[in-house]
């Protein structure tokens, strides 16, 4: 196995360019690659560290969004800001991430790129409707998240292209995340979801709900929302509807009832709450 | 009694603490020899099966390759079975659970002896497995061994059938708890070099050197005398390496010997996890008649446990686990049955408790149930019937002293605030809270079934410049055994704790001192080191006689000096040392001690079943989120009886230590298995308890000295673990009021517990 640390994005394209895409994995923080190469994944034949890219850190606040560099770690989230005080479904999601080594290591590109259904920051970069910037040999684009994760472990990153951030267009709405783990720390989410709202006379004006580990990939439970903000329908009611949106699997984890249950109970007693005026920021 | 000891009593930090804390340790993963090799097992892909034919050609071309060693090759006896002689070295025609070790794969690099083991192509012919209780119960042919049961025990004591009649009241109930896996932090690991004199070395981190030692000696069918086995500082154990290491030396030991160079082996964590023995899981019925007045009458009790592929140490477990299996309580009738029966899982064998934690949880439990039915609060119940001076125990031996259980009790309600609590829950229904008490038993040391190896001895050595070499036979495994060995030490020689050096334990400094196992060390080694001292203070106090001018009787000994108790006049121990040495006076002296002969009769389980008892009372209070199933543990409060405290830093540890490995047996940790592969085999899926999982603990010590005990004292390391689990799932009933009878109590399960409860539970 080679393995290179380029210090600008020109030289990576150089140093991946030599080699066929599919021999090429590039290193972020590790915790996800690491792991995997212990638990007996094939090294791979060029692993490029792309830690030293300039390109790819950094937090940018502009008008009218926030554009966080691929590896920025989940504790410099935690810790920016800007974040804090726009986008607190993502700071909740920093904060019941792994524990702090993990934390200080593992990066948000990362956490995109390894699309897992269980992956932390994902429902609030879903709820907020987070765009994805890609830079490749051939240029730069941009993708919704939505579009950008196409299954478990699956996105539409071409071979040599690299997720340079994550932008999220400032938010006028409230949010909040919640996650279930079979511990205190150190879980994988056996349920996530954050929530955007929005409340008027005792009604949601606004309501826009991401979950995770229910499905293949996270999931915008639309059709509860839809139902709870455009025809009034009750909490109680329109329960029932996440069933629509969702089709959680049992694993060594746990159950695909138990998912469904516990999301709903959640669910069910955060909208209240927020209703009540309560518990929400 | 600490008023008179100027250690015994004090807290000391673990002397060995800063340098593991610093990384300064070094442990077998450290060590590097001339010349090394690595080994890794060769082990069974499929649960039960004959192997049929062994494929090395593809191995062979591993770059680095340079030996698989197969069974044909052990030049003594394939047999590692500690107490039964059930489990070859190397498996040749049977393999019994996936993990079961064929063969050794030797190689230049680690790398290359884990790639040669994967590469040995290996076909079976399979049998249809057995990996329940109830699926090897009902086996009619096609045994695992010769028959699918492990071994059995029993108790037999007064008419349990008439004093059922008699009885107002009868509860019964079926319980059932989960194996666990040690997890200790640094897996199984050996390394074995031959010397030129012959002699081969094993160092390794283990708990029991001298089964090493008989394990190694006998495969390579040598006398014991050409095998040393030396204990590496060991990166915890509880239970996991007292069999386990037997194995990993003689394979190790076997390859050092045949390619006649150092030999390393440690497991990967997966494989440690699939390969090694774990906590029986057991099943158990309990039937207890009892007065109204809430007296217990008679119980009678079926305890069956998954004994796994090999019997390792099951038959001792499971005595264990039948002479304790009504806790700390009188009950004047009872029949108790215990079976342990073979499956094709990796063996269970010890785990903190052996045995004590499973019981612990069925009569614990019970009195709980009792308690509703009579609606009579649970720990008046426990007072009712609880052992006391001059009681007798369910295997009718009367209790002669130091049984603070009564006490434990007591104190635990009294530092939780027992009586003033009471289930509740949050004004909005989310979280419900409860408490719940459980209080337990522990026989010291090896009891009646060990007794043959229930002795254990020092080598103290006093050095000319006044420090103090101990050796000791039983071994530091992170419990703190050099510091109280220390302490002990410097107490009973009068003399200064920092002029004491404790030793690793190494085979050729002390005789066989049995196993490191059974809470045993404080007991087996302070008494031992009274025996020594016994015999080196006479010739220390002639000795100053002599320079202080005065009768050996006027000598006094303490606080690092010998003193004349009429003039007062003083010599410090480094002289008297040095004076010693001067003339020509034996310095060094050997101690043991063995625990009192047991008058015990296996057939009705009669008798003295241990020499002395620990007994514990914790209170556990739990919040349960009624949403997900999740219980927080929010606090234990626990009462020790384990005589007088030695060392009482080290106590707190090990019960914070105990109940935090409870909590995550009672609430987290969770094996599964598919078809005998275990899935839960790393730190992502075996969920241990976290620092924010683990309850904060308050201990309180309930110091009820044990006339045979050093100073009093008697073990607490597995004490601490035993009614964690317990008080923790009697707090959950009191907070759900519903029953609960098995462990582990995963969200999952809880919230299924109330589903079932009332089926709108949860959505408030
Ligand atoms: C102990 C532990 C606990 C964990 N707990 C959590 C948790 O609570 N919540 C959670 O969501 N996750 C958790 N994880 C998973 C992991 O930490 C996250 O997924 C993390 O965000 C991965 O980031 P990384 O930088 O370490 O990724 P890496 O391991 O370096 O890479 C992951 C994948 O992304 C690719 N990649 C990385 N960066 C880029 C980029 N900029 N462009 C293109 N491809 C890229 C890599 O090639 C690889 O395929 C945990 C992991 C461990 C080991």
């Amino acid at each position: 196995m080679k393995y290179n640390r380029p210090r600008s994005l020109a030289q990576y394209f150089e140093q991946a360019g030599a080699v066929p895409a599919a021999g090429v994995t590039v290193l972020a923080g590790g915790t996800d690659l690491m792991p995997g190469y212990e638990n007996g994944r094939p090294l791979p034949v060029h692993l490029l560290d792309i830690k030293a890219l300039p390109e790819l850190r950094g937090i940018v606040e502009r008008d009218h969004e926030i554009e966080i560099g691929a590896l920025t770690t989940i504790e410099q989230i935690r810790a920016n800001s800007a974040i804090n005080t726009l986008f607190t479904a993502l700071v909740e999601a920093a904060d019941q991430f792994a524990g702090p080594q993990i934390r200080h290591r593992a990066t948000i590109g990362g956490n995109l790129v390894n699309a897992s259904p269980a992956g932390d920051t994902l429902p609030p970069l879903y709820a907020y409707g987070a765009v994805v910037k890609i830079t490749g040999p051939a240029g730069e684009r941009t993708v919704p998240l939505e579009e950008f994760i196409t299954g478990p472990g699956q996105t539409t990153l071409a071979p040599g292209e690299l997720v340079q951030s994550v932008i999220l267009p400032k938010l006028r709405h409230r949010s909040l995340f919640y996650k279930l783990g079979l511990r205190q720390a150190m879980a994988i989410a056996v349920v996530n979801f954050a929530i955007t709202y929005a409340v008027k006379n005792g009604a949601f004006s606004h309501l826009a709900i991401a979950a995770g580990a229910v499905a293949p990939k996270v999931v915008l439970l639309d059709t509860l929302t839809e139902a709870l903000v455009s025809r009034g329908a009750t909490i109680d009611d329109a329960m029932h509807l996440v069933d629509n949106d969702i089709s959680p699997i049992d694993d060594l984890r746990a159950p695909a009832d138990y998912r469904r249950t516990v999301l709903k109970n959640v669910l069910a007693y955060t909208l209240r709450n927020l209703l009540g005026g309560g518990n929400g920021r | 009694m600490t008023s008179t000891t100027q250690y015994i009593g004090k807290p000391f930090k673990n002397v060995d603490a800063e340098d593991k804390l610093t990384g300064a340790t070094k442990y077998i993963t450290d060590m590097r020899f001339d010349n090394m090799a690595w080994a890794y097992p060769i082990f069974s892909t499929v649960p039960f099966g004959a192997v049929r034919q062994i494929d090395l050609k593809a191995a062979r071309s591993v770059p680095g390759y340079i030996d698989v060693i197969l069974a044909e090759r052990i030049p003594g006896e394939n047999q590692v079975g500690v107490i039964v002689e059930d489990q070859p070295l190397l498996a040749g025609k049977t393999v019994r659970f996936i993990g079961d070790v064929i063969g050794i794969a030797v190689a230049e690099t680690a790398a290359a002896a884990h790639r040669i083991a994967k590469l040995v192509e290996i076909t079976y012919t399979e049998y249809e497995p057995y990996f329940s209780i109830a699926e090897s119960e009902s086996a009619t042919s096609q045994f695992i061994h010769e028959t699918n049961i492990a071994c059995s025990h029993r108790i037999l004591k007064g008419d349990p059938a008439a004093a059922f009649r008699k009885s107002d009241l009868i509860v019964e109930a079926e319980f059932s708890t989960g194996s666990q896996e040690h997890f200790y932090l640094e897996p199984q690991g050996c390394v074995a070099f031959p010397e030129k004199d012959g002699q081969i070395v094993v160092m390794g981190s283990l708990q029991c050197p001298y089964y090493v030692q008989k394990a190694v000696a006998r495969a390579l069918g040598r006398p014991l005398d050409g095998v040393r086995v030396i204990q590496a500082p060991t990166g915890g154990a509880f239970g996991g390496k007292e069999d386990v290491p037997s194995e990993l030396g003689a394979r190790v030991a076997l390859a050092a010997s045949l390619i006649n160079r150092p030999v390393k082996m440690i497991y990967k964590r997966s494989d440690d996890i699939q390969i090694t023995s774990k906590r029986h899981a057991f099943s158990m019925r309990y039937k207890v008649g009892v007065m109204r007045d809430g007296t217990l009458q008679a119980a009678e009790i079926t305890l069956q446990s998954n004994a796994g592929a090999y019997a390792t140490l099951s038959s001792v477990v499971s005595y264990r686990s039948t002479m304790q299996s009504m806790g700390p309580y009188v009950v004047p009738n009872i029949r108790v049955n215990s079976t342990a029966y073979y499956t094709n899982l990796p063996p269970a064998g010890a785990f903190r408790g052996f045995g004590s934690p499973q019981v612990a949880f069925g009569h614990e439990r019970m009195m709980d149930l009792i308690a509703d039915r009579l609606d009579m609060d649970p720990v008046r119940l426990r007072l009712k019937n609880v052992l006391k001076v001059d009681a007798k125990t369910i295997t009718g031996q009367q209790l002669s002293a130091s049984v603070g259980a009564e006490e434990t009790i007591r104190q635990a309600c009294r530092i939780s605030s027992w009586e003033t609590n009471q289930a509740t829950g949050s004004t909005d229904g989310r979280y419900r809270y409860g408490q719940g008490i459980a209080a337990s038993i522990y026989g010291n040391c090896l009891g009646a079934a060990g007794w043959h190896m229930d002795g254990a001895g020092v080598n103290i050595s006093i050095q000319r410049d006044g420090t103090v070499k101990v050796a000791f036979g039983l071994a530091e495994m992170g419990q703190g055994a050099l510091t109280v060995v220390a302490q002990m030490t410097a107490e009973a020689l009068g003399i200064d704790h920092r002029r004491v050096v404790v030793l690793l334990t190494d085979t050729n400094s002390v005789p066989d001192s049995g196993p490191s196992v059974a809470s045993r060390n404080v007991v087996m080694t302070g008494n031992a080191i009274r025996d020594a001292a016994s015999k080196l203070l006479p010739i220390l106090k002639a000795a100053a006689a002599e320079l202080l001018g005065c009768g050996a009787d006027d000598v006094t000994i303490g606080s690092d000096l010998a003193t004349d108790s009429k003039t007062g006049t003083e010599v410090g121990f480094a002289e008297l040392a040095d004076y010693l040495y001067r003339g020509n006076q034996p310095t060094e002296m050997r101690g043991w001690w063995h625990v009192p002969q047991l008058d015990f009769d296996p057939d009705t389980g009669q008798g003295e079943a241990y020499f002395t008892y620990s007994y514990a009372t914790h209170v556990a209070r739990v919040q349960v989120d009624t949403l997900t199933g999740q219980v927080q543990v929010r606090g234990v409060w626990a009462a020790h009886d384990a005589g007088t405290v030695i060392n009482p830093a080290g106590l707190e540890g090990q019960v914070e230590g105990g109940v935090a490995q409870a909590t995550g047996w009672a609430l987290t940790e969770n094996i599964l298995v598919d078809r005998g592969q275990i899935i839960t085999s790393n730190l992502s899926t075996y969920l241990l308890p976290t620092a924010l999982d683990a309850p904060p603990v308050e201990t309180v010590a309930v110091e009820d000295p044990d006339p045979r005990g050093p100073w009093g004292a008697k073990g607490v390391g597995e004490p601490a673990f035993i009614p964690a689990a317990p008080a923790i799932a009697n707090a959950i009933s009191n907070a759900l009021g519903v029953e609960v009878y098995e462990l582990p109590l995963t969200p999952p399960k809880v919230l299924q517990l109330l589903e079932e409860q009332e089926p709108t539970a949860g959505m408030p």
